[in-house]
């Protein structure tokens, strides 16, 4: 059971930094943006390009490529969704054109890379430390601490701080918000990029704890959606309760069903709590 | 030239079957679903099995490969049938992936190895490639139009114009959901027994989530236009795919910059419709 939790606690923490960006991104849009996994997928690979193949030291390749993907998942979550939005695309257009730039993304990261999959930490394990009965590196420490801090930050800040208000009034209503005074263009803004540093951040520190191939970005999205969805009561904070709440069942399934089976677990938890969630929108509505 | 057509038809057919399911439902009923290459790979493995490891007769296995995606179509309207939008989109993507997920896990279906000497659907003798191909796109062609000039794809277009008012005319919503899901599935399960049986070869790779890439690129591209619409617009895909390949000399690069070129092209399409379609007023 101690093993169990373990792996539950390493593996949310990954989930959770995964998960944090779409959530802050999706509190304002409300949109399933599906190239969010490519994002941190593109992250890790234009760490691995500038540091590996073209000898730039991590302390200046690490901060570029985090800029570097930003400014793209800026683009889009800044600049195209409420675009998109305000030319009267319904959520599920832009959802649709969001897993079309998802392949686009993913086929140009195929071809540069010719499919390679990366890793960019040591071939030299550290042992670590005992933790619940699995070992934990000093890198996966500071994950779940980073994790951790994160989630409590962004409860914090949606309770207590003007700028978390704003964004949840503007996330509820940016009529009304822009009516009582915030400046929703700033708000969308400062979250887009927030989300957007966010997103590349964890898709570099994934690439040094875990390998990367392109394909795994549908995945990475399908992970942050369960995730935001399960703590959606709580906003971005609830996404690292999700994340850890995912992270558990993913390793149940692991340890006590089969590891085969652990894929299937994350469509199929996709499945319900979309399910759960939205069993009371207001009905009908096609599109 | 036969050759290349027989070679086309192979590898179009399949999609094409899939692209008719695919407008049954976004032309049809309005709703963006994604839960048919599940259905389709369920239909597919069915059929191999029954007729790979349990020596069944190609009619017998392919009745109830069909019957099967017919059920397993209804399954899922049936379980998503209170989510529109985003909703029923994402949670029928968790029903297609989580079963191409567990086609890849279960053994019986040979796991990632796949099972080879799928028997082909000519029924006696060698049927060619091609006409067994041409027979089976007439067939999904046909039963597509019938289903558009029933009442009950009258009614379902109707759904897709105005929910509320084809409610308020009587129109049993859910009813309609469900057997434009049976008849989506009894299409997709068609699609994935063709390709299987075309290639004598099935494996979990054929029911990846991009593979709906091209099906759901006709289907928008064709506007709501007829059946003939969707497999043209198909068919010319497919033959761009090919151009990119014999132009570019290299195959793996033609693939990803073909999907490219393809998804660009796509999406922009979806958003010209889309503003096209837009509101002049809003009352």
């Amino acid at each position: 059971m101690g093993a169990i939790l373990g792996a539950a606690v390493v593996s949310g923490s990954i989930y959770a930094l995964i998960s944090l960006g779409f959530a802050l991104a999706f509190r304002i849009s409300g949109v399933f943006n599906l190239a969010h996994g490519i994002l941190l997928v593109a992250a890790g690979y234009a760490n691995y390009g500038l540091g590996t193949l073209l000898g730039i030291p991590p302390w200046l390749s690490i901060p570029a490529s985090i800029l570097l993907v930003s400014l793209i998942g800026f683009a889009i979550e800044g600049g195209g969704i409420p675009l998109a939005k305000r030319a009267g695309l319904k959520p599920v257009d832009i959802m649709v054109l969001s897993w079309l730039m998802l392949v686009v993304l993913q086929d140009v990261l195929i071809i540069i890379f010719s499919s390679t999959s990366i890793y960019m930490g040591s071939a030299n394990v550290v042992p670590g430390w005992a933790l619940l009965g699995a070992r934990i590196t000093p890198l996966q420490l500071f994950t779940v601490s980073a994790s951790l801090a994160a989630g409590l930050g962004f409860f914090l800040m949606a309770r207590f701080s003007v700028s978390g208000r704003e964004i949840t009034a503007v996330g509820d209503n940016p009529l009304l918000a822009s009516i009582c005074g915030v400046n929703v263009k700033r708000v969308v803004g400062l979250n887009a990029a927030a989300a957007a540093l966010l997103t590349a951040g964890a898709g570099v520190l994934f690439s040094y704890q875990d390998r990367l191939d392109p394909t795994l970005g549908m995945r990475f999205s399908i992970v942050a959606i369960v995730a935001t969805l399960a703590g959606i009561r709580l906003g971005p904070a609830g996404a690292v309760l999700g994340a850890f709440a995912f992270g558990l069942l993913e390793s149940l399934v692991l340890y006590l069903v089969d590891p085969g089976l652990r894929d299937t677990a994350v469509y199929f938890c996709l499945l319900v709590v979309v399910l759960v969630t939205y069993r009371r929108r207001l009905l009908p509505e096609t599109g | 030239m036969l050759d290349f057509l027989s070679y086309l038809t192979q590898i179009a057919v399949g999609s094409a079957l899939m692209a008719l399911a695919l407008s049954v439902y976004v032309d049809g009923i309005g709703y963006t679903v994604f839960h048919l290459l599940g259905v389709s790979g369920v239909s597919a493995y069915s059929y191999a099995l029954l007729t790979v490891a349990c020596g069944w007769s190609v009619p017998l296995a392919l009745s109830i490969g069909i019957l099967l995606g017919v059920v397993c179509g209804w399954l899922c309207s049936e379980c998503v049938r209170t989510l529109r939008g985003d909703g029923l989109a994402l949670a029928t993507f968790g029903i297609g992936v989580g079963t191409f997920e567990a086609l890849r896990f279960v053994r019986i279906t040979g796991g990632v190895f796949g099972l080879a000497g799928v028997p082909q659907l000519g029924v006696a003798a060698p049927v060619p490639i091609l006409a067994t191909g041409a027979v089976v796109l007439l067939v999904g062609i046909g039963a597509t139009a019938l289903w558009r000039r029933s009442l009950g794809g009258a009614i379902v277009r109707c759904v897709q114009q105005d929910e509320w008012g084809a409610l308020s005319i009587g129109a049993r919503v859910e009813g309609h959901q469900r057997l434009t899901g049976a008849f989506a599935g009894a299409l997709a399960g068609a699609s994935g027994i063709y390709a299987a049986a075309a290639t004598g070869f099935i494996e979990p790779r054929d029911f990846r989530p991009t593979n709906l890439l091209v099906p759901l690129a006709a289907t928008i591209l064709a506007c709501g236009r007829t059946p003939l619409g969707v497999v043209g617009g198909l068919f010319a895909i497919v033959l761009f795919f090919q151009a990119v390949r014999f132009i570019g000399q290299d195959p793996t690069t033609a693939g990803p910059v073909s999907e490219i070129l393809v998804a660009v092209v796509v999406g922009m399409v979806l958003v010209l419709i889309r503003l096209r379609r837009r509101p002049k007023f809003d009352g």
